[in-house]
């Protein structure tokens, strides 16, 4: 056992040097495509360059209050947060709900339920985008059509109105995303023991509390994991809102930071006001992700 | 008794069969509304948009007409090439840099592991136009290794963090024993954990293939040259400017869409054991 150790021990010190070979291209590929790029930004951001110009001047915070002082600064803020928090909320509600009773159906039609809700998943965001703008059209578009037949009031300018684009623009990125959100929630509830619903059928506990006793703690992993991801993706969710919104609109009641990002940099040549806006992001969402990892990694550490 | 209690489960489990069935079937309507209106005149289309083609009312011209604006089979063929390449690039860095992760224990790597996980936080916004700056220095836009790099330094953090959980997940001794036996550390890598990785690798080449097949963001800003555009990005420069012909709208969305979708619908199983390793694990 010791003569054992000992040869693990020389082979743990001979490879320490030669592990590096094994990690170096992934590191410089994350220095060059990654880390480079975010300190040159972080750095634009306190500068005038435009994308074009060589003599770049130190401008100091004036991109930040720019941008804060911009009428329509909050009015984005406040909209990637209205997107986010009806996305995750409605998403993994709906994932949860679906995956659930999923559970109580027979092998072949679950699966075939779930492959019909995965396929949204693997039309392209923006293609996604000009599908719901179809379903959206004022006057042709089949939403409409739907609601024309209930009473002529009670049709909508679904993306033209600053109230409902949000939500409207939500609602197309779950359509999008639930299958693959649905997947996840069922191998967590696969997990499950059964036993435990032994149990609680036996202990004579109601559909509602065996759910809130028994399947949501145990599920709590997967909701975790759930709510990062969806937090992440939707934070920097870019391509779908755009096409959708053609651009962001109606105005600016359409447009979140992620758009405004592309906005500033590609349309309107802002190039130190967008470096400014990526940063805000930027924070935004390492501060979400700081909360969530934190609960994360503890549960890793926990596991292993 | 018993029968009744029976009967009643019976009931429930029709009821929540038949909710599911209608829910799929209302989240499939978007779908079949591309799929059938992709094959009708255009006049049918706004008349009776829910209406299945008839022998009237079906046309080719539609995809056909989409087929040559969208350049299908050349775009297709850059698509291509750009997963290629990145999925190439991505199994071999990422598995390499997992495998030294998992397998040597220093405190080195182990921070690498942590900063590369932290890389996954960043949205690409943030790098997005620093990176397109650096790029056109390096006379790397309009190429399919430029882009292709971009996917793989983005993607990286998350393919490592998925080979390191397998390969931490396999038992101490594979490797050991190899040592006894003489095996260098690249042989170890070569001969024993790569062929093992399979499951992994399909995760990979499943969400991050299908991530860079259908992303629009990075060669909208990367590639400008219409020889090298992928079929995402020139079905949107092609829709916003014809956004009023619903017809060819339809038909260019049904060509985007359709190959990963047979290419779901054979692999159906792969693709969901992939989606939840790479989500259990990362």
């Amino acid at each position: 056992m010791s003569s054992r150790t000992t040869h693990m021990t020389t082979y743990q010190r001979s490879w320490r040097k030669k592990g590096w070979l094994f990690v170096a291209p992934a590191a410089l590929i994350l220095l060059w495509i990654v880390i480079f790029p975010l300190v040159s930004g972080i750095a634009y951001s306190f500068t005038d360059y435009n994308g074009l110009d060589t003599d770049i001047s130190f401008t100091g915070l004036k991109n930040f209050s720019d941008i804060i002082k911009d009428k329509n600064f909050f009015l984005i803020l406040k909209n990637t947060f209205v997107v986010s928090a009806i996305y995750i909320v409605l998403l993994n509600c709906m994932a949860v709900f679906l995956s659930v009773i999923l559970m109580r159906v027979g092998k072949g039609f679950g699966n075939f339920v779930k492959s019909m809700l995965y396929i949204p998943c693997l039309i392209a965001m923006s293609i996604v985008g000009f599908i719901w703008r179809l379903l959206y059209n004022y006057s042709d578009g089949l939403i409409n059509r739907f609601f024309r037949m209930i009473s002529e009031k009670s049709i909508q300018d679904w993306l033209g109105n600053p109230d409902l684009v949000l939500g409207s623009t939500s609602i197309a990125i779950v359509w999008f995303a639930l299958g693959y959100y649905m997947v996840i929630y069922c191998a967590g509830l696969m997990a499950i023991p059964v036993d435990l619903y032994e149990v609680a059928d036996i202990e004579g506990a109601t559909k509602w509390q065996t759910f809130r006793h028994v399947t949501l703690p145990l599920l709590a992993p997967s909701i975790t994991i759930n709510v990062v991801l969806s937090s992440m993706a939707i934070l920097s969710c870019f391509d779908l809102p755009y096409v959708l919104t053609a651009g962001g609109g109606p105005g600016y009641y359409g447009t979140t930071i992620a758009i405004s990002v592309y906005r500033l940099a590609y349309v309107s040549r802002q190039m130190g006001k967008s470096f400014a806006m990526a940063a805000i992001l930027a924070i935004i969402s390492m501060i979400i992700a700081a909360i969530e990892l934190r609960i994360l990694l503890k549960r890793e550490v926990l596991n292993q | 008794m018993k029968n009744a209690a029976r009967l009643q489960t019976i009931q429930k489990n029709i009821l929540t069969k038949v909710f599911l069935l209608l829910f799929t079937l209302v989240s499939a309507i978007p779908l079949y509304y591309v799929l059938i209106n992709a094959f009708k005149k255009n006049q049918y289309i706004t008349n009776n948009p829910i209406g299945f083609p008839t022998s009237e009312s079906f046309t080719l011209e539609n995809v056909i007409r989409s087929w040559e604006s969208l350049k299908y089979t050349q775009s297709l063929l850059n698509t291509v090439i750009l997963v290629t390449i990145s999925c190439l690039i991505l199994v071999l860095v990422g598995s390499m840099a997992g495998f030294a992760i998992s397998i040597i224990n220093s405190r080195e790597l182990k921070s690498f592991y942590v900063s590369a996980i932290l890389i996954i936080t960043i949205p690409f916004q943030v790098i997005m136009v620093p990176l397109v700056v650096m790029l056109n220095k390096m006379n790397l836009l309009d190429s399919y290794f430029g882009t292709s790099m971009i996917f793989v330094g983005t993607m990286l953090p998350i393919v490592i963090f998925l080979y390191t959980g397998f390969m931490r997940s396999l038992p101490k001794e594979l490797c050991e024993s190899a040592i006894v036996d003489g095996c260098g550390m690249f042989r170890v890598y070569f001969d024993i954990y790569f062929p093992l990785m399979k499951t992994v690798t399909g995760t990979v080449l499943i969400i991050k293939g299908t991530s860079i097949w259908n992303d629009f963001l990075v060669p909208l800003i990367t590639i400008s040259d219409s020889d090298k555009t992928p079929i995402i990005v020139r079905l949107y420069s092609f829709a916003s400017v014809r956004f009023n012909s619903w017809e060819l709208l339809f038909g260019s969305t049904f060509l985007c869409a359709i190959p990963l979708v047979i290419f779901f619908l054979f692999l159906q199983k792969s693709f969901i054991r992939g989606i939840v390793t790479g989500a259990v694990k990362g």
